[in-house]
């Protein structure tokens, strides 16, 4: 059999208009019937733009954006357009949540289960927006539903058939955490030939590439190399007449720099992604929120706290004009700005956004979902400074028992939320509790860190205060030397810890006449 | 003759042919499918369940859209019959999909199905109303397991086990809930499950039929399990894991199976463990292994587009240019789904289709592949196209259970049993 043309090739691309013509026909053939369309689309200007003029020829069109989070399309569908209407003239549904960690894989499933009903629901043409990044978890993850389907599409810029469809993903073509560590590094070598081997005209597709290589290299934990990644994916962004691509890029670059460190560098990426996307979406347009979101934190780990309230704030009005009152995204972003809140001191307030955060939670996850052990430590540790320790204790009791369900006995959460219910029972006066519980997080966190890693400095500290408490002065003192060993060589003797930790010593070992 | 845009659309409709008035487009491809001299796939297992002296338990299997519900509707039409040989058998009809998550199905949910489904079809058909026997006390225990606030009051017993269902399908917490609370009586579940059929065995011998038997049709949707026991292929917990136990109901069962588990390395565990061979409904022959046009095939399909053209006050001379329409039936490689949405797709492009048209509808159903292929499937594209078939291992039976499933590997069983890479993929990247 003769080999056909490549698939890859760009040319294959037909043109905006004649492909929307095609879907306008499908609109009116499908009326009364029903069919499904899937089309590649990778930008929501260029999608919006679609959405409109197919609605210039069909009015009745509704187009259905789902919400952020979104784990059951036919549902959300369904109830945003009701029954006792008449049937639209065609019915398109947008930004999928396919790459979301948790709704995603249940989004996929609901897709596929509910095949059957939507051509039941609605007797007109379906057609359903994706990005070159979701398509290939529709194809793998709902077969059945992607089976079905009756029309495919791909939408590019309007200068036409040259352009190349596969443009503007903001996220990898493959979940790098689904992959083996050999099938990532495999992943890692392809993507890498294949950028290096990109040619003129192919700047789009390279920039998918990095972005994908990124996500790859955070799941291996290379951060260092990640950042590189997306620090070249910005720089071919920048020679694209494509700004949301840049925006895309610059978001990501700043999630790099933040994660190594780099918050001042962090804040400028995302001050400037922000200026493109305030010039290309309404003040209220979702991707905003989150950006806002992303700022809000950066802002807070430099300790801009006013900065950073009022960018989480502004955030959380757009959502919700997006979402319902319930809807988890907001529970997000209210736990988000809780913890600033608990920052600036404001406790009342923090707990106020805690507390909503978890009733949201708990409608939308099971009792044990990890999500929740989060959000009832982070309130355990509130309350713990509101004064109202048994509260406190209690949220960081259930957090435990949740995590003790998910996690490995030796899992560095577990040692996190270990220390922090040891300074809840220290402060109880559990001080045997508080020991245990304290010992246990060194226990593993020396399983995971160089025997110098500032964090064991912290516990050591911590644990120091316990001994103390309990009259155990030496060990104490003990502890504190070692603390202060790990922070004089990482932090320098002018950190303000390494002098809380030398003054500690100072005044339980203060030096012998001999000294 | 003139083509109207409108019918030749609602006629190549690639929907399932179920209601009475798409019965003038069936077209039988049985004798084209490769398993001529068995008589296809509705015979097979209907000889088995006639000629059998105790229950079966059967299976098929075949692509999506290659006509496993049509067979599993023909074989319910062909069961029912008055003239069938063995008298009448009473044909229960479950989609799994219906009462069941494809995600995650395991026995104690299947045999609710199961009961749900004989005592509504029992009731609506022949007017049989069974007892509930063991599974009255069943709901209000499980009502009280899933912590439901359904209202099952005023409802049959079998319409309180769908609304339970429903929970049950739709979430997770409760679904596991229901099993944990069945899982230890399983053995008794059965019993119970057989002592339903016992009373409708009796009913219906009153009303002058012969037996039972359950049909469950869309287990070949069922997804490989990402919950506790985990699997390599999809529905390999519920026929292997659970076979002693689904072989233990007392009725003729016939199940569709996903191919991905019918061509892994365990078709023969299955094959061994239920004595009975997986009936594939095969891709029919259009071309041969060397990929030279198959003239009965080719005739059929044309047979099919006939029909579907007449539908549309048009005849296929009017719709394609000279050549086209067999170079589509080419490329639908023997799937009368692929064809049909070919030609849809094609007729809404240009009218009459062209060979431009052809190529370029070529071009536009190879996209997709593009994005969701990975390196480990061209090799075995690759691999495939070099005239070599690949054999399912350890390492690569994951890989090329995608490319089976999402009909980038078509196997045909014309003769030989031979596999080859879908016209409609295009060629391997460079590089591979």
């Amino acid at each position: 059999m003769a080999e056909l043309p490549s698939i890859l090739t760009p040319s294959t691309t037909p043109g905006f208009q004649i492909e929307l013509d095609l879907l306008a026909s499908v609109i009116s053939l499908a009326k009364g019937r029903g069919s499904f369309s899937i089309v590649v689309c990778n930008t929501v200007p260029l999608r919006e733009r679609a959405v409109a003029r197919l609605r210039a020829s069909h009015p009745n069109l509704r187009h259905v954006p789902l919400p952020a989070g979104c784990d059951d399309p036919f549902r959300a569908v369904s109830q945003s357009l009701p029954v006792t209407a008449a049937t639209p003239d065609a019915v398109v549904v947008s930004d999928f949540s396919f790459l979301d960690p948790v709704a995603g894989p249940r989004a996929l499933t609901a897709l596929n289960l509910s095949r059957e009903a939507w051509f039941g629901r609605f007797p007109c043409a379906v057609i359903f927006f994706v990005s070159a990044a979701e398509l290939p978890l529709l194809i793998r993850q709902a077969p059945d539903f992607w089976s079905w389907k009756s029309h495919f599409f791909e939408l590019s810029e309007e200068s036409g058939a040259g352009s190349s469809a596969i443009s503007t993903p903001a996220f990898p073509a493959t979940s790098a955490d689904e992959l083996s560590r050999e099938a990532r590094t495999a992943r890692i070598t392809e993507l890498r030939g294949r950028i290096q081997a990109a040619g003129p005209g192919e700047e789009s597709r390279a920039i998918r590439w990095l972005l994908e290589l990124r996500q790859i290299l955070r799941a291996q934990g290379d951060y260092q190399a990640a950042l590189e990644a997306s620090h070249s994916a910005v720089r071919i962004a920048e020679a694209e007449d494509d700004p949301i691509l840049l925006a895309n890029c610059l978001n990501e670059l700043s999630l790099d720099l933040q994660d190594l460190g780099d918050l001042p560098g962090a804040r400028t990426r995302m001050e400037r992604a922000i200026a493109i996307d305030e010039k290309h979406f309404d003040p209220d347009h979702p991707t905003l929120a989150i950006s806002y979101s992303n700022l809000a934190t950066i802002l807070r780990g430099l300790g801009d706290l006013p900065g950073a309230r009022t960018r989480m704030e502004r955030a959380i009005v757009i959502q919700q004009k997006h979402f319902d009152p319930d809807h988890p995204t907001l529970a997000t972003s209210y736990s988000n700005l809780a913890m600033i809140l608990q920052d600036l001191g404001d406790l009342p307030g923090a707990r106020t956004r805690m507390e909503r955060a978890i009733a949201i939670q708990q409608k939308h996850f099971d009792p044990d979902h990890p999500t929740l052990a989060t959000s009832y430590g982070n309130l355990a540790l509130i309350l713990k400074d509101l004064g109202d320790l048994p509260g406190a204790h209690t949220r960081m009791e259930r957090a435990i028992a949740i995590d003790e369900k998910h996690f490995d006995p030796d899992h560095p959460t577990l040692a996190t939320r270990y220390s922090n219910l040891a300074t809840i029972l220290r402060d109880l006066g559990d001080l045997p509790g508080a020991r245990t519980r304290m010992e246990r997080a060194i226990a593993i966190q020396q399983k995971h860190f160089d025997p110098d890693h500032p964090t064991l400095a912290t516990r050591y500290n911590n644990l120091a205060f316990i001994e103390r408490d309990a009259g155990n002065v030496p060990a104490a003192v003990a502890l504190w030397r070692e603390a202060h060993a790990i922070v004089f060589k990482a932090l320098g003797p002018e950190h303000p810890y390494t002098k809380d930790v030398a003054a500690m010593l100072r005044k339980y070992d203060p030096p012998g006449p001999a000294e | 003759m003139a083509l109207n845009a409108d019918h030749i659309y609602k006629a190549f409709d690639p929907s399932r042919l179920d209601g009475p008035l798409q019965q003038d487009l069936y077209v039988d491809l049985s004798a084209v499918r490769g398993d001529i001299d068995a008589g296809g796939v509705t015979t097979q297992i209907d000889k088995r369940i006639s000629t059998s002296s105790g229950q079966t338990c059967q299976f098929i299997t075949g692509y999506m859209g290659s006509g496993k519900s049509t067979e599993l509707q023909r074989l319910k039409s062909k069961l029912a019959d008055s003239g069938h040989r063995n008298g009448r058998i009473f044909p229960v009809f479950l989609g799994m999909d219906d009462d069941l998550n494809p995600n995650d199905v395991d026995l104690p949910d299947l045999l609710l199905a199961i009961v749900r489904q004989t005592a509504s079809d029992l009731r609506g058909q022949l007017n049989i109303e069974l007892k509930p026997n063991y599974f009255m006390d069943r709901i209000t225990e499980f009502k009280e397991t899933l912590l439901t606030d359904v209202k099952l009051e005023g409802l049959t017993w079998d319409m309180q086990l769908a609304k339970l269902a429903f929970t049950m399908k739709s979430s997770e917490t409760p679904r596991h809930m229901v099993r944990k609370a069945l899982e230890p009586r399983v053995g008794s579940l059965i019993q119970a499950v057989n002592d339903i059929f016992d009373q409708a065995r009796e009913q219906l011998r009153k009303k002058g039929l012969s037996g039972l038997a359950i049909l469950v049709d869309n287990g070949d949707k069922l997804v490989r399990r990402d919950v506790s026991p985990a699997e390599t292929f999809p529905g390999e917990h519920l026929f292997l894991g659970r076979s002693t136990e689904l072989q233990a109901l007392d009725a003729h069962f016939v199940y569709t199976i996903p191919l991905a588990l019918a061509h892994s390395i365990k078709t023969r565990e299955l094959v061994s463990r239920y004595g009975c061979d997986i009936q594939t409904v095969p891709l029919t022959k259009v071309w041969d292994i060397s990929g030279k046009p198959y003239p009965d095939g080719v005739a059929k399909f044309k047979e099919i587009v006939e029909k579907r053209c007449h539908s549309a006050d048009t005849r296929p001379e009017d719709l394609f240019k000279p050549g086209v329409l067999e170079e589509i039936i080419r490329l639908s490689a023997g799937q009368p789904r692929e064809l049909c949405v070919f030609i849809r797709d094609a007729a809404l492009r240009n009218m009459p289709i062209t060979q431009t048209t052809v190529e370029h509808g070529k071009r536009q159903a190879q996209l997709p592949f593009g994005y969701w292929m990975q390196r480990a499937h061209w090799e075995i594209v690759k691999q495939v196209r070099s005239g070599l078939q690949p054999i399912s291992d350890d390492q690569n039976a994951r890989t090329l259970g995608e490319l089976i499933d999402s009909r980038v590997i078509l196997h045909y069983r014309n003769g030989d049993n031979w596999m080859a890479v879908s016209p409609l993929v295009g060629e391997v990247p460079a590089g591979v």
